[in-house]
């Protein structure tokens, strides 16, 4: 059998690099729109302090965007070299996505950032504002197939298995370029992105309205930051909304474990706001509701009720049972492929094989399977309640805090009157990670509260890994988390920097602090 | 033609320092810990190791 070791060192492989690499990521899909905003104002003005902000802010989103490229790339290679069962199950339907990024959005984006930085002198002002439309949609339409491609993996449409290559394969692209998980996943999560990069130019902002310096630039850019980031964190809150509703049709394990709701409640149910989860006895000690909203949010009715994880869990008994069936009929079928019965018998559970394979973990042949393993492979099916619930509670509390946050930054630099309130500015310096911990907490609820599936309801994670030795694993996993560490630090020191200097490093002469040899 | 402010070049060039690096230390990663490692799938390996028919091996490491 698979050793649970490789498993948990694969898994956390590929955790530790995607966390890293989502933090790059939101500030460039935030930044362009910013940087698209100011270079309008620009063409549409003349006003030159808007080409400056253009200038600077591109400046620090082109340090992100040079730290951070790359750091994805070893993502997709991990799927061959740590997934490679995984690559070989799935690869028709989720290869096709990846690769449409890379040949359609990466190569969009990255071709423009070139013109964005070097044509400032060589194109005419529309023609650069063009360059860094053009640059937003690139970087934009990236995030959609990179979306499409984990949307499938939550909520695994148009494809179905094929027993004689042993796959999935694709039957409907447009159902997986459609699939509603993929669509919600996309808009929350660039809403997202756009939160972080008005958070950041909001924060730095501050800081200069807070030392009294570049304060006309830093005005500007405070209000850009306020009125973009309000709509954008209203976005989150609305489309995260969706993708709840979207959760709760497709993968009801991880709302009932993001909710801690053991129990099917009478519908509507209520949103468990603060909880004692009690995970030995599969309860809540206690806990606080507000009626309704859960049902309201997760079924869009009154009426529907939302099943709890024990009744979860007795469908799921069900359906390992069945799959033990669909496995034996898919061996029998490999021996033998035009056994007719065999042939009746699997399309009749192969919706049930995953399950089947989840006993794989604990058993080579799942007819040895016992009534205990069988009940582990149960349990397995639901993720850890406590981390789930509490991840998810943060993620939206820092959300509300954001939106509160814009909204009064908003509402004081409309009345010009957010230089008299150091406290706002100091409160928006002090909320800058806030955008970036929220993110990394909702990839952690949407992956983790995958589990035990890599995609749900199909193939189970501990069937997904290669089968490489675990000494190389802790060498790369040691030897990624050193390097993407020092690729953070560097971004840091040079972030800073140029953030310190502010406006005065382009050089123009209009701005405080202007270097001495510029 | 556009004269690049020396604070800017000073940038380019250490972005493009760290590029080389990236693209250095990703090599030596693959170098080191990915390179021997080759795991062949195909459709007999996937059914020997999702089905039990077939012993299903500890480790893929190369012969």
């Amino acid at each position: 059998m698979i050793s649970e070791e490789l498993v948990n060192l694969s898994r956390l492989q590929f955790a530790a690099t995607a966390l890293y690499h989502f933090l790059f990521v939101p500030l460039t899909i935030g930044m362009v729109w910013l940087l698209v905003i100011m270079e309008s104002v620009y063409v549409m003005t003349g006003n030159v302090v808007w080409k400056d902000m253009t200038r600077f802010w591109g400046k620090l989103f082109g340090i992100n965007f040079a730290l951070g490229v790359t750091t994805g790339i070893t993502l997709e290679f991990q799927f061959g070299t740590n997934w490679a069962y995984y690559s070989h199950y799935v690869g028709d339907i989720f290869g096709a996505p990846l690769a449409i990024e890379g040949l359609m959005a990466f190569f969009l984006e990255s071709t423009m950032i070139g013109l964005f930085f070097f044509g400032w002198d060589r194109l005419s002002r529309t023609q650069h504002l063009m360059v860094t439309v053009l640059m937003s949609i690139g970087t934009n339409l990236s995030a959609l197939w990179i979306l499409i491609a984990n949307g499938w993996m939550q909520n695994p449409v148009g494809s179905e298995f094929s027993y004689l290559t042993m796959r999935m394969e694709m039957v409907d692209f447009w159902a997986v370029v459609f699939n509603p998980d993929a669509q919600a996943k996309f808009v929350h999560t660039v809403s997202a992105g756009y939160v972080t990069g008005s958070m950041f130019v909001l924060s730095i902002s501050s800081w200069y309205l807070l030392k009294r310096r570049d304060v006309e630039f830093a005005k500007r850019s405070f209000r850009v930051a306020a009125a973009f980031g309000l709509a954008s964190v209203l976005s989150v809150i609305v489309l995260g909304d969706e993708s709840g509703y979207t959760v709760g049709e497709a993968q009801q394990t991880k709302l009932a474990a993001m909710e801690a709701m053991w129990e099917t409640k009478p519908a509507p149910a209520g949103l468990t706001l603060v909880a004692d989860i009690n995970e030995a006895e599969q309860k809540n000690d206690w806990e606080i509701e507000i009626p309704w909203l859960m049902g309201l949010i997760g079924t869009r009715s009154i009426s529907k009720e939302i099943p709890g994880i024990h009744e979860i869990k007795a469908k799921n008994r069900e359906r390992i049972l069945r799959g033990i069936v669909a496995v034996n009929a898919l061996e029998a079928l490999r021996a033998q492929r035009d056994d007719s019965v065999a042939k009746k018998v699997f399309e009749g559970h192969k919706a049930d094989l995953g399950f089947g394979l989840l006993l794989k973990k604990y058993v080579a042949d799942v007819n040895q399977a016992t009534p205990a393993i069988i009940e582990r492979a149960v349990n397995d099916t639901v993720p850890r309640v406590t981390p789930m619930f509490w991840a998810f509670r943060i993620m939206v509390g820092l959300g509300f805090a954001m939106l509160l946050l814009f909204g009064l930054a908003f509402w004081n630099t409309l009345k010009s009157v957010n230089m008299q309130k150091p406290w706002l500015l100091k409160w928006a310096l002090w909320m800058l990670p806030a955008p970036w911990i929220a993110c990394e907490l909702g990839w952690f609820v949407a992956e983790y509260g995958r589990q035990p599936w890599t995609i749900y309801g199909v193939l189970p994670t501990h069937m997904s890994v290669s089968t490489l030795s675990v000494n190389s694993l802790y060498g790369s996993l040691a030897g990624f988390i050193g390097f993407y560490t020092v690729l953070l630090v560097v971004e840091m020191f040079l972030m800073v920097k140029f953030a310190r200097m502010g406006p005065g490093s382009l050089g123009t002469g209009r701005y405080d602090l202007e270097p001495a040899h510029a | 033609m556009t004269v690049m402010k020396p604070l800017d070049k000073t940038l380019v060039r250490k972005l493009a320092v760290v590029l080389v690096i990236k693209l250095a230390v990703l090599m030596a990663l693959w170098w080191g810990f990915v390179r021997e490692q080759r795991v062949t799938v195909d459709t007999n390996s996937v059914a020997a190791q999702f089905l039990q028919s077939t012993p299903i091996p500890a480790k893929g490491l190369p012969q």
